[in-house]
């Protein structure tokens, strides 16, 4: 039997003085997959993902990574476990491109004041992979600032990698670049999972990349889990109406579902 | 990025310039002495002139350094803190309700001068937790509602002192002299008063610098690298807080130093706040001194207080930085 990464019994969340967006939702998430969800606005994805990365706190119910409780993991250790990589970013104009992504490495230098030699070994190791693995070689020395969105984006991904954690999480990556970048961290995030056998867990806007770089598809609907599965076997145009309330085809497409949202 | 070079060489001019500064202010005014005759009275032998520089113009020398340096690191601090390059612990009001909170120790309470210093970090964080939490709008921390509430925070509290200033016997009293924020007449007691606080938010500041790093990202992005973002901004105020009170304690209220040291040094060593801390503390003690030196020769043999010189400096400098701040930090 295949394990799961996250695990959510039972959770309950309201934003203050709102109705409960999620009553008692149960989900699993498989590990070592590329899992995403999928929604419209308002649907929950995001409070959803927010959860799952301790920026938010259920008012009931339990969300697990792998067996232990996140709420009881403090959040250095959580960093070693899980990689984030949030919608928006910001970070100083006089920043290089290595400097940044060598921030993934404080989890590990938290509160230390001096490490060994080993220990900078060891980081100096991971960001030069992390910058590796994204194609940042040639710009590291560059000012993130002087970067395009995409390349933006791939240093965000980069710190992540630097964290060393096998679970990736991404909020709407591919948001706010244009289609070429898309692609780019796309293929990028299908990389890391099938060479690095990382689990990847995004949110992402556009149903078909969503259908055609997922393993597994959470399609979410008012707080509700509409369905879950591979795309294959769940995308159908009555789940698109009851997800996004319109009316359309599904055909296939690199022998995979497709959605005409036209 | 800035190089290791340019770093190390602006980190060497600027203790050049504050040697050579500190001999300059330690011959400025109406007594003058050579070097050697300053090396022999203070090592060698007694010499009258060179006893009345070291009990009248080495403590103030010494206080202005140790000023400008928390002043400088306070306006850092806080700064990362908020998130915001235009962030001064003077414009923000810390520095005026922490000289309110004196002020109201020296008129009513003066036999407990000794706990000056601690009753000023109160009023100092009174003064912070009420613009934070008066800036907190829809669950962020807007920055031009920091600027704005610590405007209206900080003339609150500069104008109760001046109220209390005026109603306690004018010019001659001491609550007059810490409003107008001048270094005259301070012995080595104000000094080693000074430095035993600022010396601990100095240190302790030195243990923030990777957290005040991380928090120039996104707080979502710095709590997923690990970071208690709430605490850790706690922890960093309340350093920040202390380095501006005490220095308002026994210097007085003085503004803008704490903007326009970290900006130029951001400009000259980097944002990263592994160097920018420790080179704030060098370039603050520079400004301060300067300014202070400035204000006892300029008009000898009348004295224009160093607060004063820094808002006539800062406040030009003020307006410069605020229409360039939105490409200077953002990325």
């Amino acid at each position: 039997m295949p394990h799961n990464i996250f695990t959510l019994k039972g959770v309950t969340f309201a934003y203050p003085n709102k109705k409960p967006l999620f009553r008692r939702l149960n989900l699993t998430v498989p590990e070592g997959k590329v899992t995403t969800f999928l929604g419209a606005n308002g649907s929950g994805k995001s409070t959803l993902f927010n959860l799952m990365t301790k920026n938010l706190t259920p008012q009931a119910g339990y969300i697990f990574l792998r067996g232990g409780n996140v709420a009881d993991i403090r959040p250095a250790d959580f960093a070693k476990l899980v990689a984030i990589v949030h919608q928006h970013n910001i970070a100083p104009g006089d920043l290089s491109v290595r400097q940044l992504v060598s921030y993934g490495r404080f989890p590990y230098r938290h509160g230390h004041m001096l490490y060994s030699a080993k220990d900078r070994a060891e980081d100096e190791r991971m960001v030069d992979w992390a910058i590796e693995t994204c194609n940042l070689t040639d710009v590291q020395n560059g000012l993130v600032f002087d970067l395009s969105g995409g390349q933006r984006q791939r240093v965000w991904i980069a710190m992540a990698l630097a964290q060393g954690a096998d679970v990736l999480l991404l909020d709407e990556p591919t948001t706010y670049l244009d289609v070429r970048y898309q692609l780019d961290i796309l293929h990028l995030v299908r990389r890391l999972n099938r060479e690095h056998g990382m689990t990847v867990v995004m949110v992402l806007h556009d149903m078909n990349q969503a259908l055609q770089y997922s393993d597994e598809v959470i399609a979410l609907a008012n707080g509700h889990i509409a369905a879950q599965g591979r795309p294959d076997d769940v995308v159908t145009s009555e789940l698109i109406e009851q997800v996004y309330s319109v009316n359309l085809e599904v055909t296939r497409v690199h022998d995979r579902p497709f959605v005409l949202a036209v | 990025m800035v190089s290791t070079t340019r770093k190390v060489l602006a980190f060497i001019i600027t203790a050049v310039i504050l040697v050579a500064l500190f001999v300059v202010a330690t011959n400025a005014g109406t007594l003058q002495v050579s070097p050697s005759q300053l090396f022999n009275g203070l090592f060698v032998a007694y010499d009258d002139q060179v006893a009345t520089i070291f009990d009248l113009r080495f403590p103030r020398i010494f206080i202005a350094m140790v000023g400008g340096a928390a002043l400088a690191v306070s306006g850092v601090l806080l700064q990362a803190v908020v998130r915001n390059p235009l962030a001064d612990p003077g414009i923000i009001g810390i520095t005026s309700g922490a000289g309110f909170a004196a002020v109201l120790m020296t008129a009513f309470l003066p036999m407990f001068f000794y706990f000056t210093p601690l009753v000023a970090c109160l009023g100092g964080f009174v003064a912070f937790g009420l613009v934070y939490s008066l800036s907190w709008h829809h669950g962020t921390l807007s920055p031009m509602r920091i600027i704005l509430v610590g405007i209206a925070i900080s003339a609150m509290f500069s104008g109760l002192s001046s109220a209390f200033s005026s109603g306690t016997g004018g010019a001659e009293s001491g609550v007059a002299a810490l409003v107008n924020a001048n270094i005259t007449a301070k012995t080595w007691n104000d000094f080693w008063t000074l430095l035993a606080y600022a010396a601990i938010g100095l240190v302790l500041s030195l243990f923030t610098v990777r957290r005040c790093d991380m928090l120039a990202l996104e707080d979502k992005t710095a709590e997923g690298l690990g970071l208690n973002v709430s605490r850790s901004r706690l922890a960093i105020s309340a350093v920040a807080v202390l380095l501006a009170s005490i220095t308002t304690a026994i210097v007085g209220p003085i503004s803008f130093l704490g903007l326009i040291v970290p900006h130029i040094a951001r400009i000259l060593v980097g944002s990263r706040h592994r160097a920018l801390i420790p080179y704030s503390m060098i370039l603050g003690a520079v400004v301060l001194l300067a300014a202070d030196t400035i204000g006892r020769t300029i008009v000898a043999p009348f004295e224009i207080s160093s607060a004063i010189i820094m808002s006539i400096i800062g406040g030009p400098a003020f307006i410069i930085l605020l229409r360039k701040a939105r490409d200077s930090y953002a990325a």
